[in-house]
């Protein structure tokens, strides 16, 4: 029943001849838009909730908070799109701070060598996990926990098991100083999503990743090469990883294990799936960037209520759970899904 | 039946060199041996090469190591079965262990209070589970990725610390050795698979996991109340968490609520080590008891030869993966 | 009277798909389903498989009213569907299928798998079908498969079988030895609607012929009082050109040339030229290999020996890609699977092969590409209400069309087509001769399979006939009789 049959002369309509004639927004416009006023009714409750976060520098701060997350879940939807996920981006994260504290220990010279080689390494890490994947038939999900492991094992072996070194100066711009009132991260972010959103939008790479996850052998079919382009993806995810790493060790500015890890895996697959991204190639890296702030601004007034780590987890929790139930619903029930019932030609 | 009868209807186009119908059973016993094999070479290899290794202190350790995660991979077998996953295995192990660590007080009566309440939250959240998934259409995946998060955080509230206390008619019962060797939370690992082996095979339920896993659209037009089966996957996912976090705590002898959190994937790992794939339908509870021995025996041999923590979390990273590629050529 | 359906409607959204249909079938009687590919029969059957929910209608089986509102009670019922796409569980064994939903269980809830092999054993042995209990379903031959689901509605006392073509995918020789157990069925009293296309089965197969068009009943006739072009008049309302009229003259240069090619299993040695402007049929039973030897062609399928030339120069396809970038194309018999992307809208199905192909360094040419869309959406006449609509929203012969469309602006040089009209409706499959023909006009090299051999014979100017893996044939447009490539496909020898 997969496919109706029924097509008669006479019931059937027929394009409109001007391409431009009916616009209406497309599933991922619409999710933006939601998600948009979210974030300002989130912006506006905070504000009567935590009274003082309603100013122009509270905004600031937290996209600031937003900007490692923000990183990590566009290289995530990459993967997401294709029907994978990458459980080794904290890892990575990790990584990037224990190795780059070390190789830096502070010296501005050591900065863009240092963090040439860890966006190289980073970069491998998600190739490595790409080819895996593509040319055998192991799930996304086990070669990239598999890969955490082999990631952790790396940097603790490294390290010794204690933490040392300090960022360069260059890196602690990055991460925490600001060009006016406005944080240099936030800068390098913006650059990012506009660079990113290109990709997907204008390049075969970007644009591929959506008809690999929507269907893996017509991608074949269609002349996509299907194993480079997920090569491409899982590399992007460990290359955005890395970047995610540069901005949280620039903040805090020396070796710390705990820095990456789970909790950030996590929580870029939730801005992902929040994001209106799903496993079946539909979504787009501004609604990940949308979904991140989205779990950042929550955390953000849960800390100003005095809520725990514990209170984050059940909310972050709730949060993806309903979006995606939102996301999945009927068109009919949903509001955030409607759209002009278009009875095609049957 | 004559060969020559089988020999008029096949297609001629057939592939040479496939045995004609292959009979379902002997192909899966074939993967078992090999798979036993493989148990019984990581037993005998090291046991000969190490003193420390075939002690009875060892073989204690390896059992009483296998038992906990061995009961979260019998349940997780069912989620994948159907292409599914359980990711909210691992935090509901940690939650059991917080709550039976806080429940149980000192005495018999405090254990069994303990245990109802471990018991009821362990069905609560597969019940929660399997209806999001079937009520509401969301993947199994995000499903219980959510799921994981909020019981990660109940646990914390419960015990921000590790910390609490078992009593010891709890331990006891978990712990007692038989003959000094075999603990008793091993016996019940091996009692809980041999039950899920039967109901897998001899039940409706065991039946339907399959023909849901198998083509989910097909099983409904046969009869099978596919949501129902659905719930009741995560449902035996959930308790055997609760299970498997029981004796845990008996094992830690406290609560912790980080410390089950990587029993998710080992668990999915043990899963896929034993033949079950993601593709639904293929597998099943023998499997999964290769599997969990096969990780548990590389864990304590990776200890008694005194390989680096930190190289053991390489090694064992590794290993998954290439397990994984291994079962998944040999399909 | 075993069944009798009366006034059955059923709307869809957007169609009216059966408009008060009445439908009977005898006890011992083999009665044909007819029409063309849209007129209602799947979903007169899927009502009566309770797989749809009829709009209006009354069912009575055995002359007492029954409601059959899910499959559960269509089997209540003695009604056993055998789907053209079998219902059989693939990973399962014969023996597990059986009793799927129905076990057999102890007064303790436990399965009596003892029991269980004995009555399927049994009742295999009894219809002299040659499977074990144990023997896993994904391992035995489509025609074994199809036996398997006859015997498990048997091993239920089903009354009722609807078989929907059931020959479709099963060779000459296992054609006969399921109509020689559907003889035994009928002299056991058990009534059999049988779906088909073909018209040799329906008249050595069938006691009464009825016919669907376009959703509503068109008339019942007794087989032996009717003849081919009735039943072709009454299913299509007028006659049917027998042949299309080319567009060109003749066929131009060598385009493609294929040499002892040899791929996975089943093309063995397969040599043949195709020529610029020339449209040949591939005409073979299913599991001839046809689709093998054109996905091997594509790219899609190991290249094991043998070599092509297109256009003067070697040409050897690791992957798809390379055959698009040389200017071939491949329209998949499966769509749905190998063809679209069912989520994404008429305009990424349509632009993306153009735009892996076209661009430059990575980037993606997107001037006049809504333009471009909407031009080829006219001239293929999809009917879509918008280049932003999904593609599952759109009908069979529409989906189809967005498949062709991709490939129409890649420079296209060889086009391979498989099955084009499968499950297309009659308007949107002349449409699609005429797009092949265009085409041809335009000198492409088109290579069609299809196991429609009326529809080869109509549109193609040679047709091969391909047999176990081999090319057995060739055959002109004047000496192309349906008879002969018949008998070349089946394994029938010709001088």
């Amino acid at each position: 029943m997969s496919e109706p049959t029924t097509n008669r002369p006479g019931g059937v309509r027929n394009v409109s001849a001007s391409p431009g004639r009916r616009r209406h927004l497309t599933r991922e416009g619409r999710i933006a838009l939601s998600l948009a006023a979210v974030i300002i009714i989130l912006f506006f409750l905070s504000g009567i909730l935590a009274p003082g976060t309603l100013t122009l520098s509270h905004a600031l701060e937290v996209g600031r908070q937003a900007v490692p997350l923000g990183l990590t879940a566009i290289g995530h939807t990459f993967v997401i799109l294709t029907g994978g996920i990458d459980l080794s981006v904290g890892e990575i994260i990790t990584m990037t701070n224990i190795i780059g504290t070390d190789l830096m220990r502070g010296r501005p010279e050591a900065a863009l060598p240092v963090m040439g080689l860890l966006l190289g390494l980073g970069t491998l890490i998600g190739v490595l996990n790409g080819a895996v994947i593509a040319y055998t038939r192991v799930p996304p999900l086990v070669m990239t926990f598999g890969m955490s492991f082999i990631v952790r094992g790396f940097y603790l072996i490294y390290s010794g098991g204690t933490p040392k070194g300090s960022v360069s100066p260059l890196l602690r711009t990055i991460g925490a100083e600001r060009i006016g009132i406005i944080p240099v991260s936030l800068l390098l972010y913006i650059a990012v999503i506009l660079l990113f959103a290109l990709i997907t939008r204008r390049t075969v790479w970007g644009r591929s990743v959506f008809f690999i996850g929507n269907n893996p052998q017509a991608a074949h079919y269609s002349g996509i090469p299907v194993k480079a382009r997920l090569l491409f993806a899982y590399g992007t995810s460990g290359l955005l990883a890395t970047m995610a790493g540069f901005v949280l060790s620039g903040y805090i500015r020396i070796a710390n294990f705990d820095i990456g890890g789970e909790a950030y895996t996590l929580n870029s697959v939730a801005a992902a799936v929040v994001g209106g991204n799903t496993f079946t190639g539909q979504g787009s890296v501004l609604g990940s960037v949308l979904g991140s702030f989205i779990i950042t601004q929550v955390t953000s007034l849960m800390t100003s209520l005095g809520v725990g780590e514990s209170g984050k987890l059940i909310m972050r929790g709730v949060v993806i759970v309903a979006m995606v139930a939102i996301y999945a619903a009927p068109a009919q029930w949903s509001f955030l899904m409607r759209r002009r019932q278009a009875p095609a030609g049957r | 039946m004559t060969d020559g009868n089988r020999a008029r209807l096949s297609s001629p186009n057939r592939p040479k060199g496939r045995p004609q119908g292959g009979s379902a059973r002997t192909a899966m016993q074939r993967d078992m041996l090999m798979l036993f094999g493989v148990v019984v070479l990581m037993t005998v290899i090291p046991a000969l090469w190490s003193p420390a290794f075939r002690s009875p202190q060892n073989v204690t350790n390896v059992l009483s190591q296998v038992a906990p995660i061995g009961l979260v991979a019998l349940g997780q077998t069912l989620p994948i079965l159907t292409r599914g996953i359980d990711l909210a295995a691992g935090p509901l192990v940690s939650l059991t262990t917080v709550l039976a660590a806080t429940m149980m007080g000192f005495d018999t009566v405090g254990v069994l209070r303990g245990l109802a309440v471990c018991l009821a939250a362990g069905l609560a959240v597969g019940l929660v589970n399997g209806l999001v998934i079937t009520r509401l259409n969301v993947p199994p995946l995000i499903a219980t990725l959510g799921s994981m998060s909020v019981i990660s955080g109940v646990a914390l509230i419960i015990l921000p610390h590790p910390g609490g206390y078992v009593p010891r008619p709890f331990t006891q019962a978990l712990l007692y050795r038989i003959g000094d060797v075999v603990p008793l939370s091993f016996v019940y690992f091996a009692v809980f698979a041999i039950l899920m082996a039967f109901i897998m095979n001899y039940t409706r339920f065991g039946r339907w996991v399959y023909a849901v896993g198998g083509h989910e659209e097909h099983a409904r037009v046969a009869g099978v109340p596919v949501r129902r089966v659905t719930v009741g996957i995560y449902l035996v996912s959930s308790l055997f968490a609760t299970l498997g976090g029981l004796a845990l705590a008996a094992r830690m002898y406290s609560g912790d609520p980080v410390a089950g959190h990587p029993f998710t994937l080992t668990s999915v790992a043990a899963v896929l080590i034993g033949g079950t794939t993601f593709e639904g339908g293929r597998g099943g509870i023998p499997g999964t008891v290769m599997g969990v021995l096969i990780m548990g025996l590389l864990t304590v041999s990776l200890n008694i030869f005194g390989v680096s923590p930190f190289v053991q979390d390489v090694l064992s990273g590794v290993i998954v993966v290439l397990a994984v590629i291994y079962s998944s050529i040999r399909k | 009277m075993l069944l009798q359906m009366r006034g059955i409607s059923k709307a869809f959204p957007g169609v009216q798909a059966l408009d008060s249909v009445d439908f009977e079938l005898r006890a011992g009687e083999v009665h044909a389903l007819m029409g063309e590919n849209g007129a209602g029969k799947s979903t007169l059957m899927n009502i009566l498989g309770g797989v749809i929910v009829p709009d209006a209608g009354e069912i009575f089986i055995n002359g007492r009213p029954r409601l059959i509102r899910r499959p559960v009670d269509a089997q209540a019922a003695g009604v056993a569907f055998i789907h053209q796409e079998l219902n059989l569980i693939e990973p399962l064994s014969v023996k597990e299928n059986f009793f799927i939903g129905r076990e057999l269980v102890n007064r303790w809830g436990v399965i009596d798998w003892k029991a269980a092999a004995d009555r399927c054993r049994r009742v295999l042995e009894e219809l002299s079908i040659p499977v074990h209990p144990d023997d896993r379903v994904a391992d035995l031959p489509m025609a074994l498969r199809q036996m398997v689901e006859i015997a498990k509605a048997l091993a239920f006392e089903a009354q009722i079988i609807v078989m929907d073509e059931p020959t479709s995918a099963i060779t000459v020789q296992e054609t006969q030895v399921l109509f020689d157990l559907i003889g035994r069925l009928k002299r056991e009293g058990k009534g059999i609607i049988y779906i088909s296309h073909r018209m040799e089965e329906i008249f050595q197969l069938s006691d009464r012929v009825t016919v669907l068009r376009n959703g509503r009943y068109i008339g019942t006739r007794p087989t032996a009082e009717t003849t081919h072009e009735e039943l072709v008049r009454m299913m299509v309302g007028r006659s049917v050109p027998a042949r299309l009229k080319k567009a060109n003259d003749g066929p131009g240069r060598v385009l493609l040339e294929v040499r002892g090619l040899s791929g996975n299993r089943r093309v063995k040695d397969a040599s043949f030229e195709l020529r610029a402007g020339e449209i040949v049929g591939l005409a073979g039973l299913r599991g001839a290999g046809r689709t093998e030897l054109l996905e091997t062609i594509f790219g899609a399928s190991l290249l094991r020996a043998g070599e092509m030339i297109l256009d003067g120069r070697p040409y050897a396809p690791r992957i798809p890609r390379d055959a698009i970038r040389a200017g071939i194309a491949y329209v998949p018999e499966d769509r749905v699977r190998k063809g679209l992307f069912l989520d994404l809208d008429v305009k990424e199905n349509v632009y993306v092969t153009a735009a892996e192909l076209q661009a430059q360094a990575g980037w993606i040419r997107e001037r006049g590409v809504p333009e471009r869309v909407h031009g080829l959406v006219e001239e293929l006449k999809i009917a879509t209400p918008s280049i932003r609509q999904a593609v599952k929203n759109l009908s069979g012969g529409n989906r189809q069309k967005v498949v062709f469309a991709k490939f129409l602006s890649t420079g296209l040089r060889v086009l391979l087509v498989n099955e084009p009209t499968r499950g297309v409706d009659v308007g949107a499959k002349a449409e699609i001769y005429q797009v092949l023909n265009r085409l041809a006009a335009r000198g492409v090299g088109i290579l069609m399979a299809s196991s429609e051999l009326p529809e080869l014979l109509m549109v193609c100017d040679r047709i091969i006939a391909m047999w176990e893996g081999r090319l057995v044939a060739a055959f002109g447009r004047e000496e192309a009789t349906q008879e002969a490539v018949l008998h070349a496909m089946t394994g029938g020898t010709r001088e």
